[in-house]
């Protein structure tokens, strides 16, 4: 079969847990980004949308020897076996093989919410409620992402939209691929202290392909064999077996 | 033995065959004028020898203009030019109050689909009558035509109510889409056109 | 002829069999299905043509680098820009939702007034003339003399060029104030101020060059200076070198970054700190000659010598080891030493300030490159005399007529602490703010000023930076009919009094006039926000060059900064030895209370400052705490038969007030750590100022800080 499409790609992330502060910014450039509203007044942390979400996690200890890591985690990405992709009866998300991103489409989506039990990330959302632009916000949406409306399954595509302006702006410049620095998602770009690495980890040079290979490297559950391409990156111990373990609180 | 149930049965299976194919298509379907006559052949045409990209232009970066703003328009006809009755219209209604012509699109794609002609016309090569017919030689703007229900425009279903295109160019629906990146043996993902 | 119902059937099932051979039923499933799609709570989304802008985010006086990306001129992304001349390359959260607080549903879009009072009062929409006449009238009655009191106004953003203009007013108005609220000015570098004589120059952090930033409750990564700029700092403190210490009684961000957190034990910051100073002292650390530099270094000596180290751990919580290291790192090196402010909690006393500010005096980083270095102020072609007052300072029951210019420094402060400087039938209060905050509710007047991104504000030098720096941010968005400029309102109100303030005219010709001041001086360069070329001032033909640089985004910096040349030097000014708490007779909290202290994230201290998407961080997730949060360590809900979660009333000599318990270990045990915060997105438009909750827990003392309450906790 002929391939005309651009060489196969597998983007992914490494996010330096020791450099996160845990200041948000990502959680609220992402919403502005995908055109997030902002929460019903009822919302909770559990019925929210927060396509990123930074998770604060403790040591567990004791005030002075007390240490946090917060946890930007959106979509991992998974490999090939995707929980939420084998589960779907619609077949509203699919992964991708030319970038390997996990691609929901709200628009096909019926709601039925099997993809948020499966996915051990939690990072589905639901929009439990239509979304409520405050007046006059209307004309500052973002014109690259498609809005939903209630009753649909969201989540983090890798700002699939600043994917598609990469690949019109190669186009019209006439290059065969896209340029690594114009495909940015809108976490990564809005990081104060630069702690998500973003990039293709097929291409062995890259900066996130040598930091997903370091020592200090790790993914979160790794047990469950859903080989994210979303890794983090920490020299604290602690940390790194916190993520390996599965939570009993 | 009475034919009259047989009869009566046919009559109602034509009667619905009648109004589903000719009342029905009427009725879906509104007019919309445009807000004014333009005459592409005259353009494109022998007389001033235009092409399509000369109008409906790429931004550096890739995106497409689209059907030009009225400063377009302006750049020839900041005063009429000829003699015709719409480019007095055009000049006195638009182009000197500097007012945004308000065409209506016929081939308006719903939000969630993204289509870049850059790809297309750039890195494909695909000329623009491929997909949108010999729009850019007629000497008057097709009918538009504006599906009560959905509010796209007639040419995205096509103008067969039965969906079958009858020209090559015809529809604008994600089937076609689907089928021409069949033929070119594109691997593809949702993600390639959904935003 | 008759039909009968069998016949009726039968042409009905024919076309119904004939229906489906029609594109009826199926079309109109398509058709509907896209119809579905159309419906108006799904918004639209915006076509046009795509184009990016250089401004500033002027949502608090950091004033970091925006590039928006505008969609038919909407801004729809704003995003930092890496190369920023000031090295702010990045934007906070409030930040990056900046271009929807225009539109937030707490925004003013008519003048009002209030009439009643207390939780009866109601908004009622009134003329602006009509406010105008009444503001003049008041003004005129007092030049009359036929009121006392004074007409005041409160800057919360000093050292613009408007401020300038403000202070103008006020020289002309009959007992005319010009107020800055506390946290205002940086407090280290205001104390420095104090404590030397730097004649016109300004003190600064130059922390490009510092190698030790010794922290007590500074919110470094949250809001202090500029975040970006510190987030930079720590990023690179591999290659720079830099050694971050953070003194704070709890485990904030900024701690949990630092190379070393002191957990201070609140309310002993000044034991700690002079505490250090004892070991700089004992080791010979500090530089020889401050020995006589310093006016009162014997004092100074004698004071610290009741502060050892040992003896100090046991009041402050912090080890002698780690004292004398601490001593020992600030003195190695240039460092900068500085004094926090909280943005709800306030600054620390003056006593406080002193010995922690007085530390850079000690170990010489007064002058010294790395240290705090001196700045020529920003030119103005007229130094206003006006001087500035502290809004502690203001004489209680003072103040008649009240404006307050609703620019945000990013800080809060209770509302007792304004009331009682108002006359005591409550004044006249006139709010210039584009929003209903909580401060409306002390208000009579609310005058909707431009919101975000509306109308061109300046950036003045963020307080900290080593040099002087003038830039604007550019609007993006049009003001809506109704929106009044601050300074023309003051001027209408001005003229109708019968006062006539030159140059009183509006805000963009205040910033016009002082681009003309920076042109005229010849000093600085201006940096092109598209390409970073660099222009001097002094080659630049007309001053049509620097206002049209300024206007696509460029920014003025000054030139080389001074070396400190003072004449006076005194390590605790006016503060006295008897101002500290020996170490012998330490403040013992009385047996049930709790520390009261309220913490607030600059510019994110309540509803109306923080864009509704902000929900994402305060209410959709566990990141950031709404405000009515109260933070208890585990061991303190436990000593109170309290569980995380719980409802508790707390109660201090100001009244009482309902929250909700979260269980934090981040907390020092014995602290209700206090969130001051928005509250949950509301779209439902409201004419109530949101209440003040716990921040009107906190009690000011006579010197107008109120960093610790004491308060007592119980289930509700």
């Amino acid at each position: 079969m002929e391939q005309t499409a651009q060489s196969k790609s597998q983007y992914g992330m490494v996010i330096d847990l020791d450099r996160c502060t845990g200041c948000g910014a990502c959680m609220v450039a992402c919403a502005v980004e995908n055109n997030v509203a902002p929460a019903e007044q009822k919302a909770t942390d559990r019925t929210g949308n927060t396509w990123l979400r930074v998770y604060t996690v403790t040591n567990g200890e004791e005030f002075r020897d007390l240490d946090t890591v917060f946890v930007p985690m959106g979509c991992q990405q998974c490999g090939t076996h995707t929980p939420c992709v084998s589960v779907c009866p619609q077949n509203a998300v699919e992964v991708d093989h030319a970038t390997g991103i996990v691609a929901q489409i709200p628009q096909r989506c019926l709601g039925c919410r099997y993809c948020m039990a499966a996915c051990p990330y939690h990072a589905r959302y639901f929009n439990w409620w239509d979304p409520q632009w405050p007046k006059g916000t209307e004309s500052l949406l973002n014109p690259d992402v498609a809005p939903r409306m209630r009753g649909v399954v969201e989540k983090c595509n890798f700002c699939h939209g600043r994917l598609h302006t990469a690949r019109t702006k190669a186009a019209a410049e006439g290059k065969k691929g896209i340029e690594p620095g114009d495909y940015i998602p809108a976490c990564v770009e809005s990081c104060p202290s630069q702690a998500i690495v973003f990039g293709d980890l097929a291409d062995e040079s890259s900066t996130v392909a040598q930091l997903s290979r370091s020592s200090d490297t790790f993914q979160f559950l790794p047990g469950l064999g859903t080989a994210p391409k979303v890794s983090y990156h920490s020299a604290r111990e602690w940390v790194r077996k916190m993520a390996a373990r599965v939570p009993t609180a | 033995m009475s034919l009259k149930g047989p009869i009566l049965f046919l009559c109602g299976v034509l009667a619905s065959l009648a109004i589903g194919w000719f009342a029905f298509p009427a009725a879906l379907y509104r007019t919309e004028p445009q807000p004014m006559p333009f005459n592409h052949a005259i353009h494109t045409g022998e007389q001033n020898g235009m092409t399509c990209d000369m109008c409906h232009e790429f931004t550096e970066n890739g995106s497409f203009k689209g059907i030009p703003a009225v400063t377009k328009c302006a750049d020839c006809h900041s005063a009429p030019i000829g003699s015709t009755e719409s480019e007095k219209v055009l000049v006195e209604q638009y182009v000197t109050p500097q007012k945004e012509i308000p065409w209506k699109v016929y081939s308006r794609q719903p939000d969630n689909a993204h289509f870049p002609h850059a790809v297309h016309v750039k890195k494909a090569e695909i000329t623009c009558d491929v997909c949108h017919g010999p729009h850019g030689s007629g000497s008057s703007l097709p009918e538009y035509q504006v599906n009560r229900i959905s509010g796209y425009s007639r040419d995205i279903w096509g103008k067969n109510i039965s969906g079958i295109p009858s020209q090559p160019w015809e529809g604008m629906k994600m089937d076609r889409c689907v089928r021409c990146h069949a033929e070119r043996r594109r691997d593809d993902s949702c993600i390639d056109c959904h935003k | 002829m008759k039909i009968t119902r069998r016949e009726l059937l039968t042409f009905a099932g024919g076309s119904l069999l004939g229906a489906l051979f029609t594109p009826i039923p199926w079309k109109l499933l398509d058709d509907s299905s896209i119809w579905t799609q159309n419906w108006s709570l799904i918004p639209g989304l915006p076509r046009g043509p795509e184009t990016f802008t250089a401004t500033r985010c002027a949502l608090c006086p950091a004033g970091c680098a925006v590039r928006a990306r505008r969609i038919d001129g909407q801004p729809v992304t704003l995003a930092g820009i890496p190369t920023d001349p000031f090295k702010n390359g990045a934007l906070c959260p409030m930040g990056i939702a900046g271009h929807h607080l225009a539109f937030h549903p707490l925004r003013l879009r008519q003048p009002f007034a209030f009439t009643g009072k207390g939780p009866d009062a109601t908004l009622v929409p009134v003329g602006l003339d009509e406010i105008v006449s009444e503001v003049a009238r008041t003004i005129q009655d007092l030049s009359a003399a036929s009121m006392p009191g004074s007409i005041a106004i409160l800057d919360q953003r000093p050292g613009r060029a408007v401020s300038g203009m403000y202070r103008e007013f006020m020289g002309m108005c009959p007992q005319g104030t010009y107020i800055v609220p506390p946290g205002a000015e940086e407090p280290t570098l205001a104390t420095l101020q104090r404590l030397c004589d730097f004649n016109e120059a300004l003190p600064c952090f130059d922390l490009e060059n510092t190698g030790v930033i010794l922290s007590f409750g500074s919110d470094l990564l949250d809001g202090w200076s500029s975040p970006s700029h510190t987030a930079g700092l720590i990023r690179n403190r591999n290659q720079n070198g830099l050694n971050l210490i953070q003194a704070e009684g709890v485990k904030s961000r900024t701690a949990h970054q630092a190379n070393t957190w002191l957990p201070v034990i609140p309310g002993t910051e000044a034991a700690l700190a002079l505490s250090i100073g004892h070991v700089i002292i004992r080791d010979g650390l500090h530089p020889r000659e401050i020995e006589k530099g310093l006016s009162d270094f014997q004092t100074y000596k004698n004071l610290v010598a009741g502060f050892p180290p040992d003896a100090t751990a046991a009041v402050t919580g912090i080890a002698a080891q780690a004292i004398t290291t601490t001593a020992h790192a600030i003195a190695s090196g240039p460092s900068v030493v500085i004094a926090g402010c909280n943005p709800a909690g306030g600054p620390f006393d003056h006593a406080t300030e002193t010995a922690i500010a007085g530390l850079n005096l000690l170990v010489g980083n007064v002058g010294r490159k790395g240290g705090i270095t001196l700045r020529a102020r920003t030119p103005s072609a007229e130094a206003s005399t006006v001087p500035a007052v502290a809004l502690a300072n203001v004489p209680d029951h003072s103040i008649r007529l009240l404006f307050v210019d609703g620019a945000e420094s990013g800080n809060i402060f209770p509302a007792s602490l304004l009331r009682r400087k108002l006359t005591p039938d409550g004044g006249t209060v006139v709010l210039m703010s584009p929003y209903l905050s909580p401060r409306s509710a002390g208000a009579d007047y609310l005058i909707p000023s431009p919101a975000a991104y509306e109308s061109m504000e300046e950036i003045s030098t963020r307080s900290g930076a080593s040099r002087s720096s003038f830039a604007l941010s550019l609007p993006l968005l049009s003001q809506p009919e109704g929106t009044v400029d601050p300074v023309a309102f003051l001027a209408k109100v001005a003229e109708q009094a019968g006062l006539p303030v030159p140059g009183l005219t509006s805000s963009e010709a205040c910033l016009k006039q002082r681009a003309h001041d920076i042109w005229a001086s010849k000093r600085g360069s201006l940096t092109a926000a598209a390409d970073s070329a660099v222009t001097p001032v002094q080659g630049m033909s007309g001053e049509e060059d620097l206002w049209k640089g300024l206007s696509e985004g460029g920014c003025w910096i000054d030139g080389e900064e001074q070396r400190a040349s003072t004449t006076r030097r005194s390590i605790l000014g006016s503060i006295t030895p008897g101002h500290f708490q020996p170490l012998t007779a330490p403040v013992k909290p009385a047996p049930g209370t709790l520390k009261l202290m309220a913490f607030g994230w600059r510019n994110a201290t309540m509803t109306a400052s923080v864009a509704p998407v902000l929900s994402k961080i305060f209410q959709e997730s566990h990141l950031r705490s709404l405000g009515g949060k109260v933070h208890l360590n585990p061991s303190t809900i436990a000593a109170h038969a309290l569980v995380d979660g719980a409802r508790v009333s707390i109660s201090t000599q100001s009244g009482t007030v309902t929250a909700d318990v979260v269980a934090d270990p981040a907390i020092i045990p014995g602290v209700i750590h206090a969130i001051v915060g928005p509250s949950p997105n509301n779209a439902a438009p409201t004419d109530q100022p949101e209440a003040e909750g716990l921040l009107g827990l906190c009690v000011v003392g006579a010197d107008g800080t109120w960093r610790i309450t004491e308060a007592t906790i119980a289930r509700a």
